[in-house]
């Protein structure tokens, strides 16, 4: 009998963490919108409840979308509830939005949270999501935002689009909306469209034989590149060159590929060697590309990724001026000087454009003295 | 308290520490939230009554116990319950005290399950059930594999068999990576690592039904451990037919541990250093040894948890935390053993 209950005690806890599972059981806590609020359907289709006045809006993890997109589709950093932490309002204050909107370096209720992890993964955070008072939480249906929605805080998804800019074209006006200034967002995706038309109709259609074969890549074995389900695809088609990585996949490849593809431009990614550095390297030496000395640092302070709405026909523009310079006007300077005004009445100085055009490392490259100031 | 006493109180100690690390867990955590009203919330969770309409707490409070931590508490338990006693009963059936649950292939062939399902960008149910899915496959496929050796039913050809299916699917792991976009490379990563981050309810059952069940089964199994741990031939002259128990421990402890693996990711070690600190404590009698490794590997891995969520700044995933932990104390085992022999540890 007691060697019987000496068993059976082991089986106890056991019991008792079953039980403790039952607890599971218990109806989930809701959240209501109490007051005045509106609806605003997100880009699921869903209706979103929104109390008035707005308390701010929160970006979550995984859709890419962030509280610089707020900033630059609605011009409302009041809007925000938070954007980061101390180190994140440290690299803000390296970037030309800090020097559009100075008040938000100088707003410490903005920088007391944490970006919600956005590096870390899916799903970090929720506890401190929790924590924050915030009018609207934006996100994906993962992460803090899935557990948000589904307890009923206002949380709302952005819409999926075939390519980065309707992506972020859709978001734009789901974000400038929740903030209550619609129009803005259509401004902004009515300057972008006219930025591509306008190159566009300059360019004209360059013949698919007559294209050149670029390649975007970063300067580390492996070497990453930016292959053609890549989302900076787009941009290379508007531009109307060929991606050199045709027929190859995975992200990440050796240099005998790369000398394999041999392409006539090569656009390195900002942070790494720079194009006086990658063509001094025997490695490369017998490329194309590096024989023509047409080896640049892509434009812009995180050159190689992707653009906001505003930057990205800009970009555009840069790659056809240094591949097709023959084609088009040398406007770029001036592009990148107004491309600011017209929304937020920032004109860039002649160093900031010197610092986007990179020309401290890029004017030993072939023609890029086109793009120096006058 | 003589060795006697000590194995009659050993089981409630244990059991009492399961529980009140349960309910500690349950109090600490990111949301600033008094510990006095996190216990009066989890007082009422317990008791069986209707929640009351005005409750003394915030609605945001009542989320963060019920719907953040309760899941994630009980699925750090679940998991290190299960790794522990997995990895208990391995030992036991090789014969092997160096032998982890990781080495049947089962955890390598729910990462790859899991991170497949991620790069097709399907919902998060349809990747617990995708690593699962990857679990059983390499669990069958190293079976069928030491099915070919010319002694298939001996451990080793078993555990050969393991660490080749597991290198591959390891390799396939790295496939998926390596084509994953930007996007979709973090979250892989984060969850290979091994966390309990984004614990919810559904996560809890698949975990809860094969520990529990698969728990219960190896309990009943552990006598004929016990006659196993004597080596084959004098297993199978008292009876036991140990081609037939080997295997069905291994299909249990891949079920558990794929099931593990598919909600939290990969966690190593936990099967492998518990049941040393669980054999100083009870001895090598898998009677004993099976429950007490589920509830240290419970506390095991319920510690590590809590100390990434509340000590440590940032979600370091737990299964680099116990890696960390887990490395060194096997070292001083392995030291400690030189001269004594792995029994004596």
């Amino acid at each position: 009998m007691d060697r019987c209950s000496r068993e059976a005690a082991w089986l106890v806890p056991f019991v008792c963490v079953g039980l403790v599972i039952l607890a599971l059981l218990r109806a989930e806590p809701r959240f209501t919108v109490s007051g005045p609020a509106r609806t605003v359907v997100d880009g699921e289709g869903l209706p979103v409840a929104i109390a008035e006045p707005f308390r701010g809006a929160v970006f979550t993890w995984g859709p890419g979308i962030g509280a610089k997109t707020l900033l630059e589709a609605a011009r409302a950093p009041e809007k925000l509830a938070s954007v980061g932490t101390r180190e994140d309002r440290e690299d803000f204050a390296h970037e030309f939005w800090s020097r559009i909107f100075p008040a938000m370096l100088e707003d410490d209720r903005l920088w007391d949270e944490p970006q919600l992890g956005y590096a870390r993964g899916a799903v970090v955070e929720q506890e401190r999501a929790l924590a924050m008072e915030a009018g609207a939480f934006f996100g994906g249906g993962f992460g803090p935002a899935k557990l948000l929605r589904q307890l009923g805080i206002p949380t709302l998804y952005f819409q999926r689009a075939e390519n980065w800019d309707d992506y972020q074209a859709a978001a734009a006006r789901l974000i400038a909306n929740v903030a209550g200034h619609p129009d803005r967002a259509e401004e902004l995706i009515a300057q972008d469209r006219k930025g591509y038309a306008e190159l566009a109709a300059e360019l004209g259609t360059v013949p698919v034989v007559e294209q050149a074969r670029v390649l975007v890549m970063g300067t580390s074995s492996p070497y990453y590149v930016k292959v053609v389900n890549n989302s900076y695809q787009p941009y290379l088609v508007s531009a109307e060159v060929r991606n050199a990585t045709v027929g190859l996949s995975g992200q990440q490849q050796d240099a005998e590929r790369i000398l394999s593809m041999d392409p006539d431009f090569i656009f390195l990614m900002a942070r790494g060697k720079s194009p006086r550095e990658f063509m001094a390297d025997p490695l490369w030496r017998g490329m194309k590309a590096v024989r023509a000395k047409r080896v640049y640092r892509t434009l812009g302070e995180g050159g190689g990724g992707l653009p906001g709405l505003t930057d990205a026909p800009v970009l555009v523009r840069w790659i056809a001026e240094v591949v097709y310079p023959d084609r088009l006007r040398p406007t770029m300077r001036q592009q990148l000087r107004e491309r600011y005004m017209p929304r937020f009445g920032y004109r860039m100085s002649e160093a900031e454009v010197d610092a986007d055009l990179h020309l401290d490392v890029n004017l030993g490259s072939a023609g890029y003295e086109r793009f120096t100031r006058e | 308290m003589n060795s006697s006493s000590r194995g009659h109180y050993l089981p409630w100690l244990l059991g009492l520490a399961v529980l009140l690390g349960i309910i500690g867990s349950l109090l600490i955590g990111a949301y600033p939230m008094s510990f006095s009203k996190a216990a009066l919330i989890i007082s009422h969770l317990a008791w069986p009554g209707p929640l009351p309409n005005n409750p003394a707490w915030d609605i945001k409070e009542q989320t963060v116990v019920q719907i953040i931590r309760l899941p994630r508490v009980l699925l750090a338990t679940l998991s290190g319950m299960g790794l522990g006693m997995a990895g208990a009963a391995l030992q036991g059936v090789m014969r092997n005290p160096l032998v982890g649950p990781d080495l049947v292939g089962v955890t390598s062939g729910a990462a790859f399950g899991g991170v497949l399902g991620m790069l097709f960008s399907l919902s998060p149910v349809a990747i617990i059930g995708t690593a699962c899915f990857g679990g059983l496959a390499a669990m069958l496929l190293t079976f069928g594999l030491a099915g070919l050796a010319r002694n298939g039913g001996n451990g080793m050809a078993l555990i050969l068999a393991g660490v080749f299916v597991g290198a591959f699917f390891i390799a396939l792991v790295g496939l998926i990576q390596f084509v994953a976009s930007d996007a979709q490379l973090p979250g892989m990563v984060y969850w290979l690592l091994g966390s309990f981050i984004g614990a919810d309810p559904q996560k809890v059952y698949l975990a809860a039904i094969p520990t529990l069940v698969g728990g219960a089964l190896l309990m009943t199994l552990r006598w004929r451990i016990n006659l196993l741990s004597l080596g084959d031939l004098d297993a199978a002259s008292l009876g036991v037919d140990v081609r037939w128990l080997r295997w069905a421990i291994i299909a249990i402890v891949s079920l558990i541990v794929g099931a593990q693996v598919s909600v939290a990711g990969v966690i190593g070690w936990v099967g492998l250093v518990v049941p040393h600190l669980a054999r100083m404590l009870v001895g090598p009698d898998h009677r004993r040894l099976l429950p007490a490794s589920a509830l240290l590997g419970g506390l095991f891995v319920l510690g590590l948890d809590d100390l990434t969520r509340t000590v440590v700044s940032g979600e370091v995933p737990v299964g680099v935390l116990s890696a960390l932990v887990g490395t060194p104390f096997i070292c001083f085992l392995f030291w400690k053993t030189q001269t004594r022999g792995w029994s004596d540890a």
